[in-house]
């Protein structure tokens, strides 16, 4: 048979049609173990407890709620398959999958979701912050109620959601690291925390820990998750200081770093990759206004004012955005321009002030250096001590610390997270702050559906913020999420590390095997 | 290389060859050609008014600096569209469904190779910007940037192309299929006038219908014409050759008899001669007496050759003369019980000019041979054609040796039987040249000889 040459043309779309068509897009789990260094432990396995972003980031892994975000912050799906919203935006109806199952194979039913979301609103909840708007919630975490108004089960698979007020963020809430399902019976059993079980991607092997801050929590992939088996078979996440964890990634002994505040010019990079993107997060110096001598506005103020932020942010993190206001950049409320203070004539403080620094940061000897040198040159009274996280953790709950440096995270995205902190009687109100003012401004912007109304009352809690003097504003950090080279699939969150979605994270055998053995 | 002719299809396939191959793929390049430029110029007027289209929402959301509703807004638009869309403030991306690391980072822009209205195409895509802004309203001046990838649009014109170009090359082979067809029905005609070229050489009647084609009827009447002129002047020739066959037939007699009535002159003298031997005069007056019958046979021959004067024919059913003929020579054959003679003339009248008498002397003439030289059968046969008359004569006899047929019909050999000359053919020759005609011979389909006479 003679082939003419006007039909070559065809015969190769032909082919390569069937080659781009025939390509397998599966893969089986591997068997790989894939280490992500973390800078703690997690400090509660809880998700009504959750504070710190180890732990909101394992709660991602083990547990899934209602909805879930996507890498560029919209929202999908988790266990709901639908959900619609009535007309005056107070109403939500979820829909559930069908055959959800927890990692022990018991069915995941509407109660247990109406119960895991009342658990938030309850009176142990450090995050009832975020669903006190739920009809009902104030009531029930008073102990004035049996059970939240707004939460209801209709029939076998809907979810029924009544809110106070119209309140637009709640979807982000319900995606967030805290809105996670739970057995039904999860609080009769006082070891449940040992060893959890949630719906999540992974499910939970073991907790190691050890001396200090180190340990490792092994998680191993859920075979029936109802949106596809995770790549890797094994995940580690094993804890270590950032120093550390930049030497075991050197040496390809973990495959990521992205749990660690890293610049993007640290040696490590050369070794690997840099998957960058900015988060929405502000670091700043908190200051405690229940502690002297910050009961005083004026040396807030004072104190705000001589610390240089952008000659902090260039020395230690030149990539990140400045931060003229407390809202990061990308979300209603950002200031472009500082706000300039009024400060009269600023007499030496009475008493010596101490501000906590995390250890784990690997420059932290030189922050401190930098911040005490430029402060007492001033004539500040100042010292900044490093700090265990776990200890300043709880110095940050007890609100028994002076003054602290750390990185305001997001739950969810949007500007109501981060101003509630200092809303008066907010329990998560570190700066122990009271304006009713400012008070005022929070509860208008919250009720307002009206974007550039919002975003105008945005403005405005951010300037008055300024004045109040409650945070130094440091910089708003780009993340440089450090990748192993044989690690494909990772995708960076622009809201924080912790919402890195791992189930499409995998490693490339041939590249570990090339690099002889990824370790 | 050795030169091979191709029938005139075949040549016509060969010629257009070039073209059933060449103008499918110049059909299907400028329509792949002409649908991308369209479907670009669509996609790009398309791209900027969606732009255009969620412009103010955007702005709004450039104003209050909500990113992650920006980038939800832009990856809907994005995923739906199958594009990817950047937001540059300042320089700075500002929101970009193409990857999140490129946020907060300067936009790198990729060089434009070819504009289209509101759009420009780059390397990989259609690049469409449209700046937004909204009025009286503070930090939304921002450029939206819309990607659309230029693959799948250049691989649907590429498969528009290929269906093009097999719909344009079947309809080119329908086509040439359908004119070769055309013009095989068209040369048939030429065909036919090949083969009536040919007839006329054999000269058999040949039959050429008009066609409808102007050029090939045109060759028909002048086929026809010619053909008429050729019958006239044959005749002409016929009776020129007439006259001198008659004229050479005198010559030959003067010329033959010359010797003889000098060997008879000179065999006179000896017999008169008185001092001739006995025996001599004995043999010379025997010679005497065979000169005598050879000048006799001789003047016999020439006699039956001149006699048959050019007169003119009659219009008359020939079927009577050639039965005639053949029952005539039938009775006067000696030994007829043992020949079965066969007449295939036809039921209806044969009306043609011609001379019965010396016709029937012709046709008797072929017989009596054919009864002579016959081992059992003898067929004779009458067949009207489109404008003559062929009488044929065969028998399953040895037949004649056609190198010998030329002499035979001039009489310059002998009968079959050998004791005389043959007279039967050269009259019978002779009479149908009379009559504007000849006397063809063939081999006869019963082994022996076939004598034609065609009038």
């Amino acid at each position: 048979m003679r082939l003419h040459w006007t039909y070559i043309p065809i015969l190769f779309l032909l082919w390569a049609t069937a080659c781009t068509g025939g390509k397998s897009q599966n893969s089986p789990a591997q068997s790989e173990p894939y280490i992500k260094a973390i800078y703690a432990l997690p400090r509660t396995l809880d998700p009504v407890l959750m504070n710190d972003t180890a732990s909101l980031m394992v709660s991602n892994l083990l547990y899934d709620g209602l909805l879930r975000f996507t890498p560029d912050l919209g929202f999908e799906g988790a266990l709901a398959e639908s959900w619609s919203l009535d007309q005056d935006g107070r109403r939500y109806v979820f829909k559930l999958r069908s055959g959800l199952r927890f990692h022990d194979g018991s069915a995941i039913t509407p109660e247990a979701v109406v119960r895991s979301l009342t658990r938030a609103v309850s009176p142990k909840s450090t995050v009832f912050k975020y669903y006190d708007c739920i009809q009902g919630a104030e009531d029930y975490f008073a102990g004035r109620a049996r059970s939240v108004a707004g939460l209801k089960a209709d029939g076998p698979n809907r979810v029924v959601i009544e809110l106070k007020y119209p309140f637009p963020p709640f979807l982000s809430v319900l995606a967030g690291a805290t809105a996670k399902v739970l057995p039904i019976n999860a609080d009769q059993d006082p070891g449940f925390f040992n060893r959890p079980i949630g719906s999540g991607p992974f499910q939970f092997a073991q907790l190691k820990t050890s001396a200090g801050s180190e340990g490792e929590l092994l998680l191993t992939a859920f075979d029936h998750y109802q949106a596809g088996v995770p790549k890797v078979k094994t995940l580690t996440l094993r804890a270590m200081s950032e120093a550390k964890a930049m030497q075991e990634a050197q040496a390809g002994r973990v495959h990521d770093l992205a749990n660690f505040p890293l610049g993007g010019n640290e040696p490590v990079f050369k070794a690997g990759r840099d998957a960058s993107t900015p988060v929405a997060a502000t670091w700043v110096i908190g200051l405690n206004v229940r502690k002297a001598p910050f009961n005083d506005l004026k040396l807030r103020q004072s104190f705000k004012a001589a610390i240089d932020g952008e000659a902090f942010r260039t020395a230690f993190y030149p990539d990140a955005v400045a931060a003229p206001g407390y809202i990061p950049s990308g979300l209603p409320g950002f200031l472009r321009e500082p706000v300039q203070l009024k400060l009269g004539a600023r007499s030496a403080p009475l008493e010596a002030i101490t501000v906590a620094v995390p250890e784990v940061l690997s420059r932290e000897k030189e922050i401190r250096e930098f911040l005490e040198a430029r402060l007492r040159k001033q004539g500040w009274s100042v010292t900044f001590v490093s700090m265990a996280w776990d200890k300043l953790m709880e110095g940050y709950d007890k609100k028994t610390l002076q003054a602290f440096l750390v990185s305001m995270n997001m739950d969810y995205p949007d500007t109501e997270f981060l101003i509630r902190n200092f809303e008066t009687g907010n329990p998560d109100n570190f700066s122990g702050l009271s304006d009713p003012a400012l008070d005022r401004l929070i509860r208008k912007a919250r009720g307002s559906t009206d974007r550039l109304t919002r975003n105008a009352l945005y403005q405005e809690v951010a300037r008055r913020l300024e004045q109040l003097a409650v945070t130094v504003n440091l910089f708003h950090p780009r993340a440089h999420n450090w990748v192993h080279r044989c690690v494909k699939g990772f995708v960076p969150n622009v809201l924080a590390d912790y919402y890195i979605d791992y189930r499409g994270v995998e490693l490339d055998q041939e590249c570990l095997a090339s690099a002889g053995g990824g370790k | 290389m050795s030169y091979r002719p191709l029938s005139f299809a075949g040549y016509v396939r060969q010629a257009m060859r070039p073209y059933r191959i060449g103008i499918p793929f110049v059909f299907s390049l400028v329509a792949g050609i002409a649908v991308a430029a369209s479907v670009l110029a669509l996609r790009a007027n398309s791209d900027f008014h969606l732009i255009r289209a969620v412009a103010p929402h955007l702005s709004t959301l450039v104003e209050t600096q909500d990113r992650p509703e920006m980038l939800r807004m832009l990856s809907s638009i994005a995923r739906e569209r199958g594009v990817q869309l950047v937001l540059v403030q300042r320089g700075q991306v500002l929101a970009s469904t193409r990857s999140l690391e490129e946020l907060d980072r300067p936009f790198k822009s990729q060089g434009s190779l070819v504009p289209i209205g509101q759009s420009h195409v780059t390397g990989s895509d259609l690049v469409t910007n449209v700046h937004i802004a909204r009025e009286n309203g503070p930090e939304t001046d921002a450029d939206i940037l819309m990607f659309s990838p230029l693959s799948p649009i250049l691989l649907s014109c590429l498969w528009i192309a290929l269906g093009v170009l097999a719909l344009s090359f079947a309809v080119s082979q329908l086509y040439s299929l359908k004119l070769i067809s055309v013009i095989r029905e068209t040369i048939r005609p030429i065909e036919k006038t090949d083969e009536a070229i040919r007839l006329l050489l054999e000269d058999k009647e040949p039959n050429l219908p008009l066609t409808g084609i102007r050029e090939i009827d045109n060759i028909r009447s002048t086929l026809i014409e010619t053909r008429r002129s050729l019958t006239d002047a044959t005749d002409r020739l016929a009776e020129a050759k007439s006259k001198e066959l008659v004229a050479d037939a005198y010559r030959r007699l003067i010329h033959d008899l010359y010797t003889p009535v000098a060997a008879l002159k000179e065999t006179v003298k000896i017999i008169e001669k008185e001092t001739t031997k006995p025996t001599i005069r004995e043999k010379a007056q025997h010679r005497l007496i065979r000169l005598a019958e050879q000048i006799l046979n001789q003047v016999s021959v020439a006699k039956e050759n001149l006699q048959f004067e050019p007169k003119p024919l009659a219009q008359d059913d020939i079927r009577t003369c050639v039965s005639e003929a053949a029952e005539q020579a039938w009775l006067a054959f000696p030994d007829r019980d043992r020949v079965q003679l066969n007449q295939r003339i036809p039921d209806r009248p044969i009306s043609i000019p011609h001379d019965s008498e010396n016709l029937r002397r012709a046709i008797s003439n072929l017989v009596s041979n054919a009864l002579r030289a016959s081992r059992g059968t003898v067929d004779v046969e009458l067949e009207r054609m489109e404008s003559s008359v062929a009488i044929r004569v065969s028998d399953d006899g040895l037949g004649i040796d056609e190198d010998d047929i030329s002499l035979h019909l001039q009489g310059r050999l002998q009968s079959s039987e050998g004791n005389r000359p043959g007279y039967g053919l050269p009259s019978a020759n002779h009479i149908a040249r009379l009559h504007g005609g000849r006397l063809i011979y063939r081999r006869s389909p019963l082994g022996g000889a076939c004598f034609e006479i065609r009038i």
